[in-house]
């Protein structure tokens, strides 16, 4: 898939994405500063498994950065095009705080989880892929293994209350 | 990969668990499925945390040590000493079990064989009709029991020796493929109809059938019994025979010879009623013409004796018989080494 296919599938799925969080303004101005910003900035990132995290890396922080301006000035469904600023994508005080409150989340959670979630997921912080799980959990194909981690990930989210996100005030 | 596949990828995502293959799949995948595309957006949230080193060791530490392989485990458990005597004390607790259990069976089979071996003789049939039922047949007269003069002035003279050319041959019969003894459900379910059609009523003496073998005899033999449909079919030893009521006797030979059935006369002679040439395994019913009825409540004492040899003698019926008139004898202890007798006794009510 060429690097410009890519992103004009990109701007389709942001602007969607963004959508359901922001007005559809604001939704396509976003992803129109995404798409700059992959452009201007990372000229050299043009293989797909680098750009799509990365996209939704600065689509996030965008939409975090709207969000706690809205709440600022108390607005949360008008957000002048001009106070979109591009992230610097370094974590700033607010967000290193909504990591840790996040952080303790998760850790409450996983102490919850049964033996096969808790072993799976503690191989998977590790570093290791599922190829390795598979074989050290001694299951019989990669597919039980996904099927196990697809379970676990439902369980750890229920336990986190839906989302990995606490909810918003 | 189907959407569900793929679907199942989105774990992979925050841990970085994916490989190259796997994480192409995914975003091709959530490129072209916007559902997809937020579920990896929000799966991002959960990334930004992991990715932070710190942040995992917490995670690590709060989830505890990591889970050993079983074997690893089964392996440590086993080292320590009180796992060992918990696995050593199991260990024993089965040997001990498979002991007992194997204890327990033992007494019964032998108690199977013991009676199969030494049970004396045929079992002494013991029927009890009903209070009704006798008083009506004590009421009725008591006729002779049928005796075939001829066969048995022929027999007497037989048997002294007087007048062996006169005796004529037994019947010969050709020999036949003996007819396979039906098998242990074929009799019960015969002896069930049997039962059901003369309307007796069963009284549970022993576990032992009429047929019986007792050890060193050559003469197996089962008592029949005639149904509504004329067929001789086998009874239980329990059986309660009635007036009228036609029996056989199936005798089944160990070695080739010729059988001879005498029944009791009230004066404690024999009387020669039937007779067969047999080889060793072939099945004879005998009388092989008519069935043996009463007419009245009497017993009727049977003498079955296999002779062998070419020139079949008999010795003294009365020395066959006894000591135990009612037990079976064997051959080496009365006549000669190739006789052997059957003392059957039916008791009609």
């Amino acid at each position: 898939m060429e690097r410009e296919e890519i992103l004009l599938k990109l701007r389709e799925r942001i602007v969607a994405f963004a959508a359901s969080h922001l007005s559809r303004d604001i939704a396509e101005d976003l992803a129109q500063e995404v798409l700059i910003l992959l452009h201007e900035k990372y000229q050299n990132v043009d293989r797909l498994e680098e750009m799509v995290p990365l996209s939704l890396q600065i689509a996030r922080f965008k939409i975090m950065s709207l969000r706690r301006k809205s709440q600022r000035h108390g607005e949360y469904t008008q957000v002048a095009i001009t106070d979109i600023q591009l992230p610097d994508l370094e974590a700033d005080p607010a967000t290193l705080l909504e990591r840790k409150q996040m952080l303790e989340r998760l850790k409450a959670a996983v102490a919850q989880l049964g033996d096969r979630c808790r072993e799976l997921l503690h191989l998977k912080l590790q570093g290791r892929d599922f190829a390795e799980i598979q074989k050290r959990m001694g299951a019989q194909s990669i597919n039980t293994i996904y099927t196990w981690d697809h379970r676990c990930r439902k369980q750890l989210l229920e336990l986190m209350g839906g989302d990995w996100e606490p909810p918003r005030k | 990969m189907s959407r569900e596949d793929i679907e199942k990828l989105l774990g992979g995502y925050a841990t970085a668990t994916l490989s190259d293959a796997e994480r192409r799949a995914l975003f091709e995948a959530a490129l072209e499925d916007q559902e997809l595309f937020d579920a990896l957006a929000k799966e991002h949230t959960l990334r930004d945390v992991l990715q932070d080193p710190a942040a995992r060791a917490q995670l690590l530490e709060a989830l505890g040590p990591a889970r050993q392989r079983f074997r690893v485990r089964v392996w440590r458990w086993l080292q320590r000493p009180a796992g060992l005597a918990l696995a050593g004390g199991f260990a024993c607790m089965v040997v001990l079990i498979g002991v007992a259990v194997r204890q327990g069976h033992r007494p019964e089979r032998e108690e199977i064989l013991t009676a199969a071996v030494t049970q004396p003789g045929p079992p002494v049939k013991i029927f009890e009709p009903a209070p009704s039922e006798k008083k009506l047949q004590r009421a009725a007269p008591l006729p002779a029991p049928p005796v075939v003069l001829e066969q048995a002035e022929m027999a007497k003279e037989y048997l002294t020796g007087r007048a062996r050319d006169v005796l004529p041959a037994p019947p010969v019969v050709p020999a036949q493929a003996p007819a396979p003894l039906p098998s242990a459900e074929e009799r019960t379910l015969t002896r069930l109809a049997a039962a059901a059609s003369v309307k007796s009523r069963a009284k549970v003496q022993q576990a032992s059938a009429i047929s019986f073998e007792p050890r060193g005899t050559a003469l197996r033999y089962e008592l029949l019994l005639r149904d509504p449909a004329g067929q001789y079919v086998p009874v239980a030893a329990d059986f309660t025979l009635h007036v009228g009521t036609s029996v056989r006797l199936r005798l089944e030979p160990n070695e080739d010879g010729t059988i001879y059935l005498f029944q009791g006369d009230p004066a404690g002679g024999w009387n020669l009623i039937a007779s067969r040439q047999v080889e060793k395994g072939q099945i004879c019913d005998l009388p092989s013409d008519n069935g043996l009825e009463a007419a009245a409540p009497e017993q009727k004492h049977l003498l079955a004796v296999l002779t062998g040899g070419d020139q079949p003698q008999i010795g003294d019926l009365d020395a066959l018989a006894s000591p135990s008139r009612f037990r079976m004898t064997d051959g080496p202890a009365v006549g000669t080494p190739h006789q052997k007798a059957a003392v059957i006794t039916l008791d009609y009510h």
